[in-house]
């Protein structure tokens, strides 16, 4: 993985970016876009955002690379399978068939609709959960195109079709982070070369986090003051280089022990 | 051929990133001129103003002091001219991209309407760029005052100012001949193309492309002092890398 800053408009090295990640055969190089990046026919290029240029060199299932525009701010647009996390604001349609009407805060989009039916266990009228409006839910966004409007909802893990911790979310609380915070804290562990901040709470204090890829955080432990601290700690070492970034959560959690 | 006379330019800085209620933020300070501008979106939108296939985009500019009239409203337009056409608004249809620029200074005389553009232009592109908002290149626009003044011996001196600061302008307003206020769309850090050229005054057609070469030097300078905020905030932000 290789990284420098670039500017809309920029011309993208490509040669430099491919290196030597090429399949022997005569075809060209096989390039997978991610977001940031604007394919103009039939071989340009554009980066449309500022920030890192980042490459990701494949050899599965062929030698590839994977250029995007990584950044940090920005508002969040839904995208199918984002997890978000969201709170109810209405209910309507029937006794059969009755959807949730979900905020989605910092979203492109603010309203998701979430069917009554889109939960583990819900064939059954009966079995399926009652919300209340200001209910936290964490979900899934199965459907959304920027043209049709209002992405649609899901709480259960789509692989098993069972609850996988979707669905309302009891006691705990809420808090703000940055798009690229949140990201990041959905990657795989060590997935950045190292503990993540997540990973060194969890040597310090037992606690529950569900991260919503629309920038929130909702966050249960032992008690209230400990909650508090520990959004501090994953708020404020978000710039911080590893090493301080380790020392100050274990600051922060020692004094939130300590009162 | 020089037509003008020597050129002097006060230095720009930029800040990004510092208002936390909105997606992007930038200030701008060149000369005594001073702006901040705020971008949301892309976001929920009116249905009256939503467009099926783009994204609609809103640019308020409020003034330093007293309530927003024709001045205000032809800084919307200026600035809607320039950066419009670089946004890539059909990756966001039915959305809002809503530009708000604070004018804390404008940094122009009474008669002027130039510093404060110029300024609003550069400022709207570094905030648009913290947004994250999708833009096709950079933009960078600049002030160029023409004057000349006659002495009492005679002879005619004269001169151009390249964002000049309040003070300045205020020396040589009676002799001013001509305003341009001057925006090029960069690739690379290279002239792409003109995007704005707005003159008011008296001048010959070779002192306007004199202009012209100039603002174009003017302006790669300040895509640098862009290029120099921009990769400063990117690597505060990734911090975490190290």
């Amino acid at each position: 993985m290789s990284s420098e800053v670039i500017l809309p408009g920029d011309p993208i090295p490509l040669d430099s970016v491919i290196g030597d990640n090429l399949d022997d055969s005569d075809s060209g190089p096989v390039i997978q876009l991610g977001p940031g990046v604007l394919h103009i026919p039939p071989e340009t290029l554009l980066p449309i955002r500022a920030g890192t240029l980042t490459t990701v060199a494949r050899s599965k299932p062929q030698k590839s690379t994977t250029i995007y525009v990584d950044t940090t701010g920005g508002r969040y647009v839904p995208a199918v399978h984002d997890t978000i996390l969201g709170t109810v604001i209405g209910r309507f349609g029937d006794q059969e068939k009755s959807f949730y009407r979900v905020s989605i805060p910092g979203s492109a989009a603010p309203i998701g609709i979430l069917s009554s039916a889109a939960f583990a266990n819900a064939a059954s009228r009966h079995t399926r959960p009652n919300l209340s409006n200001g209910t936290t839910v964490y979900a899934r966004i199965s459907a959304f195109s920027i043209a049709l409007g209002e992405p649609e909802l899901e709480c259960f893990d789509e692989n098993t079709g069972k609850e996988g911790g979707f669905g309302e979310l009891k006691g705990g609380m809420l808090a703000d982070v940055s798009n690229g915070l949140a990201r990041r804290l959905l990657a795989p562990s060590g997935a950045y070369g190292g503990p993540s901040v997540v990973d060194v709470l969890g040597k310090l204090v037992p606690f529950e986090i569900a991260v919503g890829r629309n920038g929130r955080i909702w966050i249960d432990s032992e008690s209230c003051k400990m909650t508090a601290a520990i959004i501090t700690a994953i708020q404020e070492t978000e710039e911080l280089p590893r090493e301080r970034m380790e020392e100050r959560v274990q600051k922060i959690i020692k004094g939130a022990r300590k009162e | 051929m020089t037509v003008l006379g020597p050129a002097q330019r006060s230095p720009a800085t930029a800040t990004t990133a510092f208002l936390y209620r909105v997606d992007g933020s930038a200030s701008w300070t060149v000369g005594t001129a001073h702006i901040i501008v705020s971008v949301s979106g892309p976001m929920e939108v009116n249905k009256r103003d939503e467009l099926p296939d783009i994204a609609t985009l809103e640019i308020v500019v409020r003034p330093d002091v007293g309530v927003a009239s024709t001045r205000e409203q032809f800084l919307q337009d200026r600035i809607r001219r320039v950066v419009g056409p670089v946004i890539a608004l059909e990756l966001h249809p039915r959305t809002l991209i809503q530009i708000v620029v604070q004018i804390v200074q404008s940094g122009d005389t009474k008669t002027l309407n130039t510093i404060a553009l110029s300024a609003s232009i550069n400022a709207t592109y570094m905030a648009l760029l913290d947004a994250g908002v999708p833009v096709r290149s950079t933009v960078s626009a600049t002030s160029i005052v023409c004057y000349g003044t006659s002495s009492i011996q005679g002879g005619l001196t004269t001169g151009v100012l390249i964002d000049p600061t309040r003070p300045e302008l205020e020396k040589i307003e009676k002799d001013i001949t001509s305003v341009h206020t001057i925006a090029y769309e960069l690739k690379g850090g290279q002239i792409e193309r003109l995007l704005l050229s707005e003159s008011v005054g008296t001048f010959t057609e070779d002192e306007v492309f004199e202009c012209y070469d100039t603002a174009a030097k003017v302006c790669e300078e300040t895509n640098g002092t862009m290029r120099e905020a921009v990769t400063k905030s990117v690597q505060q932000k990734g911090g975490w890398r190290d």
